[in-house]
């Protein structure tokens, strides 16, 4: 009697000192991160399960929520919205596979040849960092007035100092390479970033390398290259990332339209348009949802398929 | 040799030369065409240089409700350079100096979240706010950011923290300090650089972001915008192209551009290492 009295008190005691102990030990650093979570729960977790919430619903401001039913997500992948949504994807995925990669060789190769430490080279990263604090307003309207097919200055140069017929830059066809091509007067931005990655390399492997006699193509190759692959990882995929996310300057451009014959329509616009121009919340957030699945996949993905990027410990 | 060297050079040069006139030549075009009148920047063909130091589109620009969008903007921006980099530093400090249960778990989860496209927040957002009554007001672009800052920006401190040496801390501890006064006595003074570069970053994103206050500001409150929004709904859906006023439009983009520039002119060293940090992975 007396023995099982004594081990079911132990057990109640440890439990509350466990507990007790835990809080005494975990709560300072708890209190520190609070307001990520409170932040998190609040203005992340909480949307994110509404929109969830909303994408299987009718759902404007002007009727109750009704209408329990996957009608959302048939209407953007088969029905009514199918055509705007699927081009919107297409124009999304066009523009991140083209743009990316080709931003980050492009500001890669920038680099590599400015990365001495130079005047000159120090001068020529300022220059080329300078686009990338233009915000994303300023190069829509800019651009808007710089392409006008009668009165911007691109027209006028290409026709009246060069001969050249006056192009429409803003059609169909061609807004999607004209606004790539804008996109790319930001590589300065990539360009910092990979200058920083090759100074991190330590010198001893280049030095060791031209001992053995290689030149700078094998240098390039077997060191350099090898050695950036954990940078060039992680901006891909911030990059992808962010690049299925494109919308602002896009926005600003076309006035909120997406352009002749909707070339420069993409996803974050149809989530955006569908939300704010046609007040359909259900169809916006099944959207959304679509995209948030997307960028899972490809996040996944690119990590599973990790097998190319070195890691120094492992040299 | 010697010759084929200074050709080489001279070549290189010319390129990298040709580079930044491309990239830097809309910049150039954005302001002289400021400086038109409204009928030249409009002439076909259009001129590339004004034909004086005209000054009037900018008197233009900075009409109407220019001031209380500028108030506007000023508010949200200090807001924000108060509570980011603030509360940034402390969620970061958490994680990266303070051993508690359950941290690695937090941590991996707030990494998650940079997965999120911020447009799956935006619309349940705008139903919160008109819940809250935040609507057509500044708050949704004052409140939320002291809670974190995001995770970029508490990632790129806590990179920082980590390289701070632990025996700083241990020291403080021996001479009788607790943790807040190690925090922002100790540590804090030597994460100014991180920390500035997050305020500097944070100034700037503020400033120039559009869609936040586009999405939560009603036109008909249209004078609770900020610079940024009105540059871009004041000459939506014009017609004509002498509405259209290209030249006080480009006013307007400088001006806009005008306080980044200061910054970035100021902390350039700051700035640059700080993207750089951002950068390097692995």
């Amino acid at each position: 009697m007396s023995n099982f009295d004594e081990k079911s008190v132990k057990k109640e005691t440890d439990l509350g000192g466990k507990i007790a102990k835990a809080i005494k030990d975990n709560w300072v650093g708890y209190l520190y991160i609070s307001p990520l979570i409170l932040g998190l729960l609040i203005f992340t977790l909480y949307p994110l399960l509404s929109s969830l919430y909303y994408s299987f619903f009718d759902v404007n401001l002007v009727t109750p929520i009704q209408n329990f039913g996957l009608q959302n997500y048939q209407s953007i992948l088969f029905g009514e919205n199918s055509p705007l949504f699927w081009q919107s994807l297409k124009n999304t995925a066009v523009y991140t596979i083209v743009s990316i990669p080709l931003s980050m060789t492009l500001s890669y190769l920038l680099a590599l040849s400015i990365t001495k430490n130079t005047k000159r080279n120090y001068a020529l990263r300022i220059l080329y960092y300078l686009p990338v604090l233009i915000p994303s307003v300023v190069v829509g309207i800019l651009w808007q007035d710089l392409l006008n097919v009668n009165y911007g200055v691109i027209n006028t140069i290409l026709h009246n100092y060069l001969g050249f017929e006056k192009m429409d830059f803003m059609t169909k066809n061609t807004i999607m390479p004209t606004f790539i091509a804008i996109q790319l007067l930001s590589i300065g931005g990539g360009m910092i970033i990979w200058i920083a990655q090759f100074k991190a390399i330590p010198d001893v492997y280049y030095e060791a390398a031209q001992i053995d006699g290689a030149n700078k193509i094998i240098c390039f190759f077997k060191i350099t290259l090898p050695l950036s692959t954990p940078s060039i990882f992680y901006n891909l995929v911030m990059g992808v990332i962010g690049g299925f996310q494109v919308f602002g300057s896009a926005y600003v451009l076309t006035g909120g339209t997406g352009g002749d014959g909707n070339g420069l329509y993409f996803l974050v616009m149809f989530i955006y348009n569908k939300a704010f121009d046609e007040i359909n919340f259900g169809v916006s957030s099944a959207a959304s949802w679509m995209l948030f699945l997307i960028i899972g996949i490809l996040t996944l993905f690119s990590f599973q398929t990790k097998k190319w990027v070195h890691y120094s410990e492992e040299m | 040799m010697k010759e084929q060297k200074i050709i080489k050079t001279v070549i290189s040069s010319i390129i990298f030369a040709l580079i930044a006139v491309i990239m830097l030549f809309p910049f150039f075009l954005m302001i002289t065409r400021s400086l038109m009148t409204t009928t030249e920047a409009i002439d076909i063909p259009v001129p590339i240089l004004p034909s004086s130091f005209y000054l009037g589109s900018y008197k233009t620009a900075m009409s109407n409700d220019f001031f209380s969008h500028l108030g506007n903007t000023m508010t949200i921006v200090i807001c924000n350079i108060i509570g980011i980099p603030l509360s940034a530093f402390i969620v970061a400090y958490g994680f990266a100096k303070i051993k508690f249960k359950g941290s690695g778990l937090f941590f991996s989860i707030g990494m998650a979240t940079m997965m999120i496209p911020s447009i799956a927040r935006t619309v349940p957002l705008y139903v919160l706010y008109t819940k809250l009554g935040w609507l057509n007001t500044l708050y949704p672009f004052i409140i939320p950011q002291f809670f974190g800052g995001g995770m970029t920006n508490i990632f790129l401190i806590y990179t920082f923290l980590r390289g701070v040496p632990n025996s700083y801390c241990e020291a403080a501890r021996i001479d009788g300090a607790n943790t807040f006064q190690i925090t922002f006595m100790i540590v804090a003074p030597l994460a100014l650089p991180i920390i500035t570069y997050v305020a500097v970053n944070t100034f700037i994103g503020a400033w120039n972001d559009f869609t936040g206050p586009l999405t939560y500001i009603n036109s008909m409150y249209s004078e609770r915008w900020t610079l940024a929004v009105s540059i871009f709904t004041k000459y939506r859906g014009v017609v004509t192209n002498r509405e259209k006023e290209p030249n006080v439009q480009m006013a307007l983009c400088v001006i806009l551009m005008i306080p980044p520039m200061i910054l970035f002119s100021i902390f350039q060293k700051t700035l640059i290492s700080g993207v750089a940090i951002s950068g390097i992975k692995g």
